[in-house]
């Protein structure tokens, strides 16, 4: 630090005397410029130190991924759920050696279902942790947030956010088919809302022999709005009749209006596409108003459903990512009893899948590059996750053409009704 | 068939409404004598909602000894929270805000803690009874909101009495008038506030529990009290009687509004439905004219 003294200004009082014409506003504009010199020396040190310390702490050869996941309020089960399938992984990799030699380290963020915060974490992940490739939060509405950051930070996100307007921006509902410019920057490794609301508004149709429908959703989650448009689309083009449209307003809990006016329409199937207090409450007060209609649910039906709705929900048909009968899944659900000491839920098949999918894009873009991981990740495909094999397109960045299997409710118990489903083209 | 399903959509509304007056009355009764909004009912509420779930699940499982339980453990938060953070300032003399928004904070506290500690959960209630509805003719009736109906309408009856008979009633009404005034006639206003509190508090004990049971629990039950705010604005701040008609008539009218013209149209309805009456009638339905209000 002595370097300090060098750029001193200590001249100064001698020339003043000097000249003695300087007025006093020159001179303190002078002393000014005398500190600025010393503060800009002083922050040019700092930032060598810190520029050196950074070096060294690249040395120890660690991959980091971010995560932002809802690990508080509202869907912090799914969250933690996810969580806890990309630390499986993670560990699972990191045994193996880890990813371009290095290990792979996690940061995880909460952000509290909520899109503000999201984005606040996220462009912390980027900034400040500096992570290459980022695990985001599954909730729609927080990835409508934090899509056109990703877009400006240039940091890939891959996420289970249904709603197709997270991946491409500019999806219009009544024209899904051209789903328009895509985001580079952000991934779907799941059936979107469009696709998992075709899946089981076909098996309605084509399984169930259903020709009348209703629903209950809710605006308020983009979620849930974008799997009522698109069974309402299906439905359409099919040549089949929805009766009634009905929707409720974020944190309302009584849907008794709604369901005794289903109830007078009397559709063959009702479907209630949102989050799990929700769905669980439709389904027990539309029980109470003696509705008999037969459910039909989202992939928010898994567990904690059956808990929380109980015989409810019995008779309700919905699609999910995973079934746990399915043979090939038993690797993982021993590994993850093994770890966890609890069945995994859907999002902990998630979470292993996702962050399997950043892994295996750095592997093959041999690279920390955002740009590169980005690449290697638009041009995935063949990519083994637990919930099947994902090839993406590059024109939306979903994956293309994934079955799902059907789920029933039988009593509080859920059982397998059909593995592998796909819907008929209409 | 219209008919019934309109018969239907009033004993729906009335049922809701039920415990929208209940919120109603357990919010005016404070607002009554310290002429503050008590926000800090939705903790209260939150925090029996969860401990209903817990004695019924873990504890005891009935319906009538879990009920008394959260009953009286709401009213013992509520004297609990006034001791705590309303005392305090009120001997200091603060401003009415200041009452405001520390029961604003106390409300906060109370659903970050839960979002923290229990969000990641879900606490549905054990079934008490099995979900079964009677059939009066082509009306359907479900056997918990008419209980819901039922207690509430016991509750707000009980309190009345109370309030016109005993002798903390009337100091209780005596106070909502001026609390200065029966200090200085020799009436304990410390005891008659904590007592004001837990009447609060119980009512808040009760609409947790009957939420919890109804829905299920998370932590931003408490929030749902924000109808029976509303209730009270419309009853006029303090009218107990306002609260609970303003309270079923917001019931009904959002279980018939609902099922015509949409839930999106239903609150712009609503809300500027009230707009207007404040702007016809700023005192409420029974409400007396107030010259601070917070």
């Amino acid at each position: 630090m002595s370097g300090c003294s060098l750029f001193y200004p200590s001249s100064r009082p001698r020339k003043k005397i000097q000249r003695g014409i300087i007025s006093n506003r020159e001179i303190s504009s002078k002393e000014e410029y005398g500190m600025k010199k010393k503060w800009f020396v002083a922050f040019l040190s700092l930032a060598m130190v810190l520029a050196f310390t950074d070096l060294s702490m690249a040395k120890e050869e660690v991959i980091k991924i971010g995560i932002y996941a809802d690990l508080s309020a509202g869907t912090a089960q799914w969250g933690t759920d996810a969580v806890k399938g990309a630390k499986l992984i993670v560990k699972e990799i990191n045994a193996a050696g880890g990813g371009l030699g290095k290990k792979i380290e996690l940061v995880i963020y909460d952000c509290k279902v909520s899109p503000t915060e999201g984005v606040k974490v996220y462009s912390r992940l980027v900034n400040e942790d500096r992570v290459p490739a980022v695990y985001g939060s599954l909730v729609s509405n927080i990835g409508l947030a934090v899509s056109p950051v990703a877009e400006k930070l240039k940091v890939p996100v891959v996420a289970r956010c249904m709603d197709e307007r997270v991946t491409t921006p500019d999806f219009k509902m009544e024209d899904p088919e051209n789903p328009g410019r895509v985001n580079p920057y952000f991934f779907l490794l799941q059936p979107s809302s469009y696709q998992q609301s075709y899946l089981i508004a076909g098996y309605a149709i084509d399984e169930l022999k259903m020709n009348t429908f209703a629903m209950l959703y809710t605006p308020s989650n983009s979620y849930s709005f974008m799997l009522a448009k698109g069974f309402e689309y299906y439905i359409k083009k099919r040549g089949k009749k929805m009766v009634g449209s009905f929707d409720f307003q974020a944190g309302d809990m009584d849907f008794k209006a709604q369901l005794t006016k289903i109830k007078g329409l009397n559709p063959d199937g009702l479907y209630i596409p949102n989050y799990v207090p929700e769905n669980a409450n439709a389904a027990k007060q539309a029980r109470e108003l003696g509705l008999k209609t037969t459910f039909l649910g989202n992939n928010s039906w898994f567990e904690p459903m059956d808990k929380v709705a109980g015989p409810a929900a019995d008779g309700a048909y919905f699609p999910l990512n995973i079934s746990r009968d399915d043979p090939s899944l038993k690797v993982f659900i021993d590994k993850y009893k093994a770890e966890y000491n609890e069945l995994p839920r859907l999002h902990s098949f998630s979470g292993w899948d996702d962050v399997g999918f950043i892994i295996e894009a750095i592997k093959k873009s041999k690279s920390t590059d955002p740009q590169k991981i980005r690449d290697a990740m638009a041009t995935t495909t063949k990519y083994q996750g637990v919930i099947g094999t994902i090839n993406i397109d590059p024109k939306t960045h979903r994956p293309i053409g994934l079955k799902m299997p059907i789920l029933k409710f039988e009593g509080d118990q859920i059982k397998t009704v059909r593995l592998g489903y796909y819907q008929k083209d209409f | 068939m219209e008919y019934q399903i309109l018969l239907q959509q009033i004993f729906n509304g009335i049922s809701l409404g039920g415990v929208y007056a209940l919120e109603a009355v357990g919010f005016g009764i404070i607002f009554n004598i310290l002429k503050f909004s008590n926000f800090s009912h939705s903790g209260v509420v939150a925090i029996t909602a969860y401990l209903g779930f817990f004695i019924s699940k873990y504890v005891y499982t009935n319906f009538l000894v879990t009920l008394t339980i959260t009953t009286l453990a709401g009213g013992f938060i509520g004297v609990m929270i006034e001791k705590l953070i309303f005392r305090p300032i009120r001997l200091k003399g603060a401003p009415l805000t200041l009452f405001l928004v520390n029961s604003i904070t106390a409300a906060m506290l109370v659903q970050q803690f839960f979002a923290a500690t229990l969000g990641d959960d879900y606490y549905p209630y054990p079934v008490f009874m099995k979900q079964t509805s009677i059939n009066l003719g082509t009306l359907t009736i479900s056997k918990t909101y008419t209980l819901m109906l039922i207690i509430s309408g016991l509750i707000l009856l009980l309190l009345t009495l109370v309030l016109k008979r005993t002798k903390i009633g009337i100091a209780l009404r005596a106070a909502s008038t001026d609390v200065r005034t029966p200090s200085l006639m020799g009436v304990n206003i410390d005891f008659v506030i904590s007592v004001a509190f837990f009447i609060a508090g119980v009512l808040g004990g009760i609409t947790g529990y009957l939420l919890g049971m109804t829905y299920s629990v998370d932590p931003f039950i408490g929030s749902m009290i924000l109808k029976g705010i509303i209730a009270a604005i419309i009853g006029g701040m303090g009218s107990l009687g306002g609260g609970v008609i303003a309270g079923l008539l917001l019931g009904v009218a959002e279980s018939l509004l609902i099922a015509e013209i949409g839930s999106s149209l239903t609150q712009i309805a609503i809300y500027s439905g009230i707009f207007v009456l404040l702007l016809i009638r700023p005192e409420g339905i029974g409400g007396k004219r107030y010259l601070i209000k917070a």
